[in-house]
Protein backbone atom coordinates (compact mmCIF):
# COMPACT_ATOMS: atom_id res chain seq x y z
CA UNK A 1 0.00 0.00 0.00
CA UNK A 2 2.83 2.30 1.02
CA UNK A 3 4.68 1.56 -2.22
CA UNK A 4 1.51 2.24 -4.25
CA UNK A 5 1.05 5.62 -2.52
CA UNK A 6 4.69 6.45 -3.12
CA UNK A 7 4.43 5.81 -6.88
CA UNK A 8 1.13 7.67 -7.03
CA UNK A 9 2.60 10.81 -5.39
CA UNK A 10 5.75 10.52 -7.48
CA UNK A 11 3.64 10.36 -10.65
CA UNK A 12 1.78 13.52 -9.59
CA UNK A 13 5.09 15.32 -8.94
CA UNK A 14 6.49 14.30 -12.34
CA UNK A 15 3.23 15.34 -14.02
CA UNK A 16 3.13 18.78 -12.30
CA UNK A 17 6.87 19.20 -12.86
CA UNK A 18 6.53 18.54 -16.59
CA UNK A 19 3.65 21.03 -16.83
CA UNK A 20 5.68 23.66 -14.99
CA UNK A 21 8.72 23.11 -17.25
CA UNK A 22 6.70 23.13 -20.47
CA UNK A 23 4.99 26.36 -19.38
CA UNK A 24 8.39 27.87 -18.67
CA UNK A 25 9.75 26.97 -22.10
CA UNK A 26 6.61 28.29 -23.80
CA UNK A 27 7.01 31.64 -22.02
CA UNK A 28 10.65 31.73 -23.08
CA UNK A 29 9.69 31.10 -26.69
CA UNK A 30 7.13 33.89 -26.64
CA UNK A 31 9.68 36.28 -25.24
CA UNK A 32 12.49 35.59 -27.68
CA UNK A 33 11.78 38.73 -29.69
CA UNK A 34 12.64 40.85 -26.68
CA UNK A 35 15.25 38.76 -24.95
CA UNK A 36 18.46 39.24 -26.79
CA UNK A 37 20.87 37.17 -24.72
CA UNK A 38 18.31 34.40 -24.31
CA UNK A 39 17.81 34.25 -28.08
CA UNK A 40 21.55 34.10 -28.61
CA UNK A 41 21.96 31.31 -26.09
CA UNK A 42 19.08 29.32 -27.57
CA UNK A 43 20.54 29.60 -31.05
CA UNK A 44 23.93 28.51 -29.79
CA UNK A 45 22.44 25.58 -27.97
CA UNK A 46 20.76 24.61 -31.23
CA UNK A 47 24.23 24.16 -32.68
CA UNK A 48 24.63 27.43 -34.55
CA UNK A 49 28.12 28.10 -33.26
CA UNK A 50 29.05 30.62 -35.93
CA UNK A 51 26.65 33.15 -34.53
CA UNK A 52 28.37 36.48 -34.05
CA UNK A 53 26.77 39.27 -32.14
CA UNK A 54 27.63 42.92 -31.97
CA UNK A 55 28.51 45.30 -29.22
CA UNK A 56 28.84 49.05 -29.59
CA UNK A 57 30.25 51.81 -27.42
CA UNK A 58 27.90 54.22 -25.68
CA UNK A 59 27.59 57.65 -27.27
CA UNK A 60 29.46 59.11 -24.27
CA UNK A 61 32.33 56.69 -24.91
CA UNK A 62 32.24 57.35 -28.62
CA UNK A 63 32.54 61.09 -28.33
CA UNK A 64 34.72 61.37 -25.25
CA UNK A 65 37.51 62.41 -27.63
CA UNK A 66 35.81 65.82 -27.93
CA UNK A 67 36.88 66.55 -24.35
CA UNK A 68 40.50 65.74 -25.14
CA UNK A 69 40.74 68.44 -27.80
CA UNK A 70 41.40 71.71 -26.03
CA UNK A 71 40.79 73.74 -29.21
CA UNK A 72 37.10 72.87 -29.41
CA UNK A 73 34.75 75.56 -28.11
CA UNK A 74 31.32 74.78 -26.65
CA UNK A 75 28.43 75.96 -28.83
CA UNK A 76 25.00 76.34 -27.28
CA UNK A 77 23.20 76.37 -30.64
CA UNK A 78 24.06 72.77 -31.45
CA UNK A 79 21.73 71.07 -28.97
CA UNK A 80 18.07 70.34 -29.66
CA UNK A 81 15.84 72.89 -27.96
CA UNK A 82 13.70 71.51 -25.14
CA UNK A 83 10.81 73.46 -26.68
CA UNK A 84 10.69 70.82 -29.40
CA UNK A 85 9.41 68.26 -26.89
CA UNK A 86 5.78 68.85 -27.92
CA UNK A 87 6.63 67.67 -31.46
CA UNK A 88 7.30 64.13 -30.29
CA UNK A 89 3.94 62.49 -29.99
CA UNK A 90 4.43 58.85 -31.01
CA UNK A 91 6.70 56.06 -29.77
CA UNK A 92 9.08 56.33 -32.72
CA UNK A 93 9.69 60.06 -32.34
CA UNK A 94 9.89 59.77 -28.53
CA UNK A 95 12.54 57.02 -28.81
CA UNK A 96 14.62 59.06 -31.21
CA UNK A 97 14.15 62.32 -29.28
CA UNK A 98 15.28 60.59 -26.09
CA UNK A 99 18.49 59.54 -27.87
CA UNK A 100 19.03 63.10 -29.13
CA UNK A 101 18.54 64.68 -25.68
CA UNK A 102 20.77 62.07 -24.00
CA UNK A 103 23.57 62.94 -26.43
CA UNK A 104 22.97 66.65 -25.78
CA UNK A 105 23.26 66.08 -22.05
CA UNK A 106 26.53 64.17 -22.55
CA UNK A 107 27.83 67.03 -24.69
CA UNK A 108 26.99 69.56 -21.93
CA UNK A 109 28.66 67.46 -19.25
CA UNK A 110 31.74 66.89 -21.44
CA UNK A 111 32.23 70.65 -21.47
CA UNK A 112 31.08 71.11 -17.85
CA UNK A 113 28.26 73.37 -19.09
CA UNK A 114 25.53 72.53 -16.66
CA UNK A 115 23.44 75.72 -16.56
CA UNK A 116 20.75 74.09 -18.74
CA UNK A 117 21.39 70.52 -17.63
CA UNK A 118 18.37 70.31 -15.33
CA UNK A 119 16.06 71.43 -18.15
CA UNK A 120 17.41 68.56 -20.28
CA UNK A 121 17.17 66.06 -17.45
CA UNK A 122 13.55 67.11 -17.02
CA UNK A 123 12.81 66.50 -20.71
CA UNK A 124 14.64 63.15 -20.60
CA UNK A 125 12.57 62.14 -17.55
CA UNK A 126 9.30 63.05 -19.30
CA UNK A 127 10.22 61.06 -22.40
CA UNK A 128 11.45 58.11 -20.31
CA UNK A 129 8.15 58.06 -18.38
CA UNK A 130 6.17 58.16 -21.63
CA UNK A 131 8.23 55.21 -22.88
CA UNK A 132 7.69 53.36 -19.60
CA UNK A 133 11.34 53.39 -18.65
CA UNK A 134 10.78 53.07 -14.93
CA UNK A 135 14.12 53.74 -13.30
CA UNK A 136 14.49 52.53 -9.73
CA UNK A 137 14.82 55.36 -7.19
CA UNK A 138 14.14 57.92 -9.92
CA UNK A 139 12.55 60.47 -7.57
CA UNK A 140 15.37 60.46 -5.04
CA UNK A 141 17.81 60.72 -7.93
CA UNK A 142 16.05 63.80 -9.31
CA UNK A 143 16.03 65.28 -5.80
CA UNK A 144 19.78 64.86 -5.66
CA UNK A 145 20.10 66.72 -8.93
CA UNK A 146 17.95 69.61 -7.63
CA UNK A 147 20.07 69.79 -4.47
CA UNK A 148 23.24 70.03 -6.52
CA UNK A 149 22.18 72.59 -9.11
CA UNK A 150 24.79 75.07 -7.91
CA UNK A 151 27.53 72.48 -7.66
CA UNK A 152 28.89 72.10 -11.18
CA UNK A 153 31.15 69.11 -10.51
CA UNK A 154 28.42 67.11 -8.78
CA UNK A 155 25.93 67.94 -11.49
CA UNK A 156 28.31 66.74 -14.20
CA UNK A 157 28.78 63.46 -12.38
CA UNK A 158 25.06 63.02 -11.58
CA UNK A 159 23.98 63.86 -15.16
CA UNK A 160 26.44 61.31 -16.47
CA UNK A 161 25.07 58.71 -14.04
CA UNK A 162 21.52 59.47 -15.18
CA UNK A 163 22.28 58.60 -18.82
CA UNK A 164 24.08 55.45 -17.68
CA UNK A 165 21.11 54.46 -15.51
CA UNK A 166 18.74 54.68 -18.48
CA UNK A 167 20.96 52.50 -20.66
CA UNK A 168 21.45 50.03 -17.77
CA UNK A 169 17.70 49.84 -17.28
CA UNK A 170 17.15 49.06 -20.97
CA UNK A 171 19.82 46.35 -20.93
CA UNK A 172 18.63 44.78 -17.69
CA UNK A 173 15.03 44.72 -18.82
CA UNK A 174 15.76 43.21 -22.22
CA UNK A 175 14.63 46.28 -24.09
CA UNK A 176 17.39 45.87 -26.69
CA UNK A 177 15.13 47.02 -29.49
CA UNK A 178 14.43 50.30 -27.74
CA UNK A 179 18.12 50.64 -26.86
CA UNK A 180 19.11 50.30 -30.51
CA UNK A 181 16.62 53.02 -31.54
CA UNK A 182 17.69 55.42 -28.79
CA UNK A 183 21.40 54.78 -29.43
CA UNK A 184 20.94 55.35 -33.18
CA UNK A 185 19.65 58.87 -32.49
CA UNK A 186 22.41 59.49 -29.91
CA UNK A 187 25.07 58.47 -32.45
CA UNK A 188 23.58 60.78 -35.08
CA UNK A 189 23.36 63.71 -32.65
CA UNK A 190 26.91 63.07 -31.37
CA UNK A 191 28.23 63.01 -34.92
CA UNK A 192 26.28 66.19 -35.76
CA UNK A 193 27.76 68.02 -32.77
CA UNK A 194 31.32 66.80 -33.44
CA UNK A 195 31.14 67.75 -37.15
CA UNK A 196 29.88 71.22 -36.30
CA UNK A 197 32.49 71.84 -33.63
CA UNK A 198 35.25 71.54 -36.23
CA UNK A 199 35.74 74.97 -37.75
CA UNK A 200 38.03 74.28 -40.67
CA UNK A 201 38.89 71.10 -42.51
CA UNK A 202 42.50 69.94 -42.54
CA UNK A 203 43.99 66.55 -43.45
CA UNK A 204 45.75 66.18 -40.11
CA UNK A 205 42.90 67.30 -37.85
CA UNK A 206 42.71 64.70 -35.08
CA UNK A 207 39.01 65.37 -34.40
CA UNK A 208 38.16 64.75 -38.08
CA UNK A 209 40.23 61.55 -37.93
CA UNK A 210 38.18 60.40 -34.95
CA UNK A 211 34.89 61.41 -36.60
CA UNK A 212 35.53 59.27 -39.68
CA UNK A 213 36.63 56.36 -37.48
CA UNK A 214 33.06 56.26 -36.14
CA UNK A 215 32.35 54.17 -39.24
CA UNK A 216 33.33 51.15 -37.12
CA UNK A 217 30.78 51.89 -34.40
CA UNK A 218 28.10 52.63 -36.98
CA UNK A 219 28.81 49.26 -38.60
CA UNK A 220 28.31 47.44 -35.29
CA UNK A 221 25.19 49.40 -34.36
CA UNK A 222 23.57 48.72 -37.76
CA UNK A 223 24.38 44.99 -37.54
CA UNK A 224 23.05 44.87 -33.97
CA UNK A 225 19.85 46.74 -34.94
CA UNK A 226 19.22 44.47 -37.95
CA UNK A 227 18.18 41.71 -35.56
CA UNK A 228 15.11 43.83 -34.84
CA UNK A 229 14.41 45.09 -38.35
CA UNK A 230 10.97 43.42 -38.33
CA UNK A 231 10.02 46.27 -36.00
CA UNK A 232 8.84 49.35 -37.90
CA UNK A 233 10.51 51.85 -35.56
CA UNK A 234 13.84 50.01 -35.64
CA UNK A 235 13.60 49.83 -39.41
CA UNK A 236 13.30 53.63 -39.51
CA UNK A 237 16.35 53.97 -37.25
CA UNK A 238 18.33 51.54 -39.46
CA UNK A 239 17.33 53.56 -42.53
CA UNK A 240 18.62 56.78 -40.91
CA UNK A 241 21.92 55.12 -39.91
CA UNK A 242 22.28 53.60 -43.38
CA UNK A 243 21.94 56.98 -45.10
CA UNK A 244 25.00 58.10 -43.14
CA UNK A 245 26.81 54.76 -43.46
CA UNK A 246 26.53 54.94 -47.27
CA UNK A 247 28.71 58.07 -47.16
CA UNK A 248 31.17 56.38 -44.77
CA UNK A 249 31.41 53.54 -47.27
CA UNK A 250 32.70 55.89 -49.97
CA UNK A 251 35.80 56.77 -47.95
CA UNK A 252 39.10 55.31 -49.01
CA UNK A 253 40.49 52.62 -46.68
CA UNK A 254 44.20 51.88 -46.88
CA UNK A 255 46.17 49.19 -45.10
CA UNK A 256 49.35 50.86 -43.91
CA UNK A 257 50.76 47.66 -42.45
CA UNK A 258 49.54 44.26 -41.27
CA UNK A 259 48.05 44.15 -37.78
CA UNK A 260 50.56 42.80 -35.30
CA UNK A 261 50.74 42.48 -31.57
CA UNK A 262 53.98 42.86 -29.69
CA UNK A 263 55.28 43.82 -26.27
CA UNK A 264 56.73 47.27 -25.66
CA UNK A 265 59.54 48.20 -23.27
CA UNK A 266 57.05 48.21 -20.36
CA UNK A 267 56.03 44.63 -21.16
CA UNK A 268 52.63 45.90 -22.31
CA UNK A 269 50.98 44.35 -25.37
CA UNK A 270 50.62 46.81 -28.24
CA UNK A 271 48.26 46.25 -31.14
CA UNK A 272 49.89 47.92 -34.14
CA UNK A 273 49.17 48.45 -37.83
CA UNK A 274 45.87 47.86 -39.53
CA UNK A 275 43.70 49.96 -41.77
CA UNK A 276 43.32 53.71 -41.95
CA UNK A 277 40.40 55.69 -43.36
CA UNK A 278 41.40 58.59 -45.60
CA UNK A 279 39.00 61.33 -46.71
CA UNK A 280 39.09 64.49 -48.77
CA UNK A 281 37.53 67.83 -47.87
CA UNK A 282 34.64 67.18 -50.30
CA UNK A 283 33.89 63.83 -48.68
CA UNK A 284 34.04 65.43 -45.25
CA UNK A 285 31.52 68.08 -46.36
CA UNK A 286 29.29 65.38 -47.84
CA UNK A 287 29.30 63.57 -44.50
CA UNK A 288 28.50 66.79 -42.66
CA UNK A 289 25.63 67.52 -45.05
CA UNK A 290 23.96 64.10 -44.76
CA UNK A 291 24.37 63.99 -40.97
CA UNK A 292 22.81 67.47 -40.67
CA UNK A 293 19.90 66.49 -42.94
CA UNK A 294 19.19 63.28 -41.05
CA UNK A 295 19.54 64.93 -37.64
CA UNK A 296 17.21 67.78 -38.57
CA UNK A 297 14.57 65.31 -39.83
CA UNK A 298 14.61 63.62 -36.41
CA UNK A 299 14.55 66.89 -34.46
CA UNK A 300 11.69 68.31 -36.53
CA UNK A 301 9.92 64.94 -36.51
CA UNK A 302 9.63 64.99 -40.29
CA UNK A 303 10.51 61.40 -41.06
CA UNK B 1 5.22 8.55 7.05
CA UNK B 2 8.93 8.40 6.24
CA UNK B 3 8.07 7.83 2.58
CA UNK B 4 5.95 10.98 2.51
CA UNK B 5 8.82 12.98 4.01
CA UNK B 6 11.20 11.73 1.31
CA UNK B 7 8.66 12.50 -1.40
CA UNK B 8 8.12 15.97 0.05
CA UNK B 9 11.87 16.61 0.10
CA UNK B 10 12.29 15.41 -3.48
CA UNK B 11 9.38 17.52 -4.71
CA UNK B 12 10.62 20.58 -2.80
CA UNK B 13 14.09 20.22 -4.35
CA UNK B 14 12.60 19.68 -7.83
CA UNK B 15 10.42 22.76 -7.66
CA UNK B 16 13.18 24.86 -6.14
CA UNK B 17 15.38 24.03 -9.11
CA UNK B 18 12.69 24.86 -11.65
CA UNK B 19 12.02 28.14 -9.86
CA UNK B 20 15.62 29.28 -10.09
CA UNK B 21 16.08 31.45 -13.13
CA UNK B 22 19.54 32.50 -14.18
CA UNK B 23 20.03 36.23 -14.45
CA UNK B 24 23.48 37.03 -15.77
CA UNK B 25 22.89 40.70 -16.58
CA UNK B 26 25.42 42.09 -14.09
CA UNK B 27 27.73 39.09 -13.89
CA UNK B 28 30.63 40.88 -15.62
CA UNK B 29 30.48 43.90 -13.30
CA UNK B 30 30.10 41.77 -10.18
CA UNK B 31 32.54 38.92 -10.85
CA UNK B 32 35.21 40.08 -13.28
CA UNK B 33 38.44 41.61 -12.05
CA UNK B 34 38.43 45.42 -12.43
CA UNK B 35 41.47 47.43 -13.51
CA UNK B 36 42.49 50.45 -11.44
CA UNK B 37 40.46 53.69 -11.20
CA UNK B 38 42.21 55.30 -14.15
CA UNK B 39 40.20 53.04 -16.49
CA UNK B 40 36.62 53.76 -17.52
CA UNK B 41 33.88 51.19 -17.94
CA UNK B 42 32.93 50.37 -21.52
CA UNK B 43 29.30 49.75 -22.41
CA UNK B 44 30.57 47.00 -24.72
CA UNK B 45 31.03 44.71 -21.70
CA UNK B 46 28.76 41.67 -21.81
CA UNK B 47 27.44 38.74 -19.82
CA UNK B 48 25.70 35.69 -21.22
CA UNK B 49 24.45 32.24 -20.37
CA UNK B 50 26.90 29.54 -21.39
CA UNK B 51 26.94 25.76 -21.42
CA UNK B 52 30.13 23.70 -20.91
CA UNK B 53 32.17 23.56 -24.12
CA UNK B 54 30.29 26.43 -25.71
CA UNK B 55 31.95 29.16 -27.75
CA UNK B 56 30.69 32.43 -29.16
CA UNK B 57 31.99 35.63 -30.65
CA UNK B 58 31.16 39.28 -30.38
CA UNK B 59 32.49 42.28 -32.23
CA UNK B 60 33.65 45.42 -30.44
CA UNK B 61 35.06 48.77 -31.52
CA UNK B 62 38.37 49.84 -30.00
CA UNK B 63 39.79 53.34 -30.35
CA UNK B 64 43.44 54.40 -30.05
CA UNK B 65 43.40 53.87 -26.31
CA UNK B 66 44.47 51.35 -23.69
CA UNK B 67 42.08 48.47 -23.01
CA UNK B 68 41.67 46.05 -20.15
CA UNK B 69 39.48 43.07 -20.95
CA UNK B 70 38.69 40.78 -18.04
CA UNK B 71 36.82 37.45 -18.16
CA UNK B 72 35.13 35.26 -15.59
CA UNK B 73 32.93 32.22 -15.88
CA UNK B 74 31.10 29.89 -13.52
CA UNK B 75 33.23 26.98 -12.22
CA UNK B 76 31.20 24.46 -14.25
CA UNK B 77 32.45 26.12 -17.46
CA UNK B 78 36.07 25.17 -16.67
CA UNK B 79 38.91 27.27 -17.99
CA UNK B 80 37.76 30.23 -20.07
CA UNK B 81 39.62 30.80 -23.29
CA UNK B 82 39.62 34.22 -24.93
CA UNK B 83 40.88 34.83 -28.42
CA UNK B 84 41.07 38.29 -29.95
CA UNK B 85 40.82 38.25 -33.73
CA UNK B 86 40.95 40.75 -36.55
CA UNK B 87 37.54 41.59 -37.98
CA UNK B 88 38.31 40.37 -41.49
CA UNK B 89 37.55 37.27 -43.56
CA UNK B 90 40.60 35.40 -42.30
CA UNK B 91 39.81 36.27 -38.67
CA UNK B 92 43.54 36.34 -37.89
CA UNK B 93 44.14 35.53 -34.23
CA UNK B 94 46.01 38.35 -32.50
CA UNK B 95 45.88 37.08 -28.94
CA UNK B 96 45.06 33.74 -27.33
CA UNK B 97 45.08 33.46 -23.54
CA UNK B 98 45.63 29.67 -23.71
CA UNK B 99 49.23 30.56 -24.60
CA UNK B 100 49.45 32.54 -21.36
CA UNK B 101 48.14 29.97 -18.85
CA UNK B 102 44.55 31.09 -19.42
CA UNK B 103 45.12 34.52 -17.90
CA UNK B 104 41.76 36.04 -16.99
CA UNK B 105 42.58 39.46 -18.40
CA UNK B 106 44.09 40.99 -21.52
CA UNK B 107 45.65 44.43 -21.21
CA UNK B 108 46.82 46.18 -24.36
CA UNK B 109 47.37 49.48 -26.10
CA UNK B 110 45.59 49.85 -29.43
CA UNK B 111 47.27 52.18 -31.92
CA UNK B 112 44.57 52.37 -34.63
CA UNK B 113 40.79 52.45 -34.30
CA UNK B 114 39.36 49.13 -35.47
CA UNK B 115 36.77 46.45 -34.85
CA UNK B 116 37.93 43.31 -33.07
CA UNK B 117 36.27 39.95 -32.70
CA UNK B 118 36.29 38.61 -29.16
CA UNK B 119 35.87 34.83 -29.10
CA UNK B 120 35.06 33.43 -25.68
CA UNK B 121 35.01 29.67 -25.10
CA UNK B 122 34.35 27.36 -22.21
CA UNK B 123 37.06 24.67 -22.16
CA UNK B 124 34.98 22.24 -20.09
CA UNK B 125 33.84 19.02 -21.76
CA UNK B 126 30.74 19.49 -23.87
CA UNK B 127 27.73 17.75 -22.39
CA UNK B 128 24.23 17.14 -23.56
CA UNK B 129 22.72 20.63 -23.32
CA UNK B 130 19.92 21.27 -20.95
CA UNK B 131 18.76 24.40 -19.18
CA UNK B 132 20.33 23.14 -15.94
CA UNK B 133 23.80 23.29 -17.57
CA UNK B 134 23.54 26.99 -18.35
CA UNK B 135 25.74 29.23 -16.28
CA UNK B 136 26.94 32.78 -16.36
CA UNK B 137 30.03 34.08 -18.11
CA UNK B 138 31.08 37.73 -18.24
CA UNK B 139 33.47 39.88 -20.23
CA UNK B 140 34.33 43.22 -18.67
CA UNK B 141 35.82 45.85 -20.96
CA UNK B 142 37.51 49.00 -19.65
CA UNK B 143 39.50 51.67 -21.43
CA UNK B 144 41.64 54.71 -20.74
CA UNK B 145 43.29 57.38 -22.73
CA UNK B 146 47.03 56.78 -22.69
CA UNK B 147 47.73 60.47 -21.96
CA UNK B 148 45.63 60.33 -18.79
CA UNK B 149 48.21 58.03 -17.21
CA UNK B 150 51.19 60.29 -17.91
CA UNK B 151 51.88 62.11 -14.68
CA UNK B 152 53.75 65.39 -14.59
CA UNK B 153 56.95 65.24 -12.63
CA UNK B 154 57.98 67.93 -10.12
CA UNK B 155 56.08 70.88 -8.66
Amino acid sequence: MKTKSFYFILAIIVFIGSISLSCKSRVENEDTTDIDSQAITDSLLAGNENLVFYSFPSSQEMFSFIKKDAKLIYRTDLVNSTENLSKYIDTRSKNLALGIYLADLSYMTLFNKTSNAYEYIDVITKLSNDLRINLPFQESFLERIKDNLSNEDSLVSISDQYSTKIVDYLLQNNKDKMLSNITSASYIEGLYIALNLVEDYSDDNTVIKRIVEQKHSFTNLIKYSKKYQYDENTNTAIDLLTQIYNVFEKFNVIEESKSTIERDENNRMVLKGGKKIVISENEYNELKQIVTEVRNKIVENKL
Amino acid sequence: MKTYKIVFLISFTLFSFSAISQDCTNYHSEKCKWADDSFLYSRQSKSALYTPGMSSEFVITVYDEEYYISIKGDKSLGKIRIRVKEDNEEKTVLYDNSKYKYEDFFYFLNENTRNLIIEVSSEANKKFSSSADRNCLGVLIEFRNENSTKKEIGF
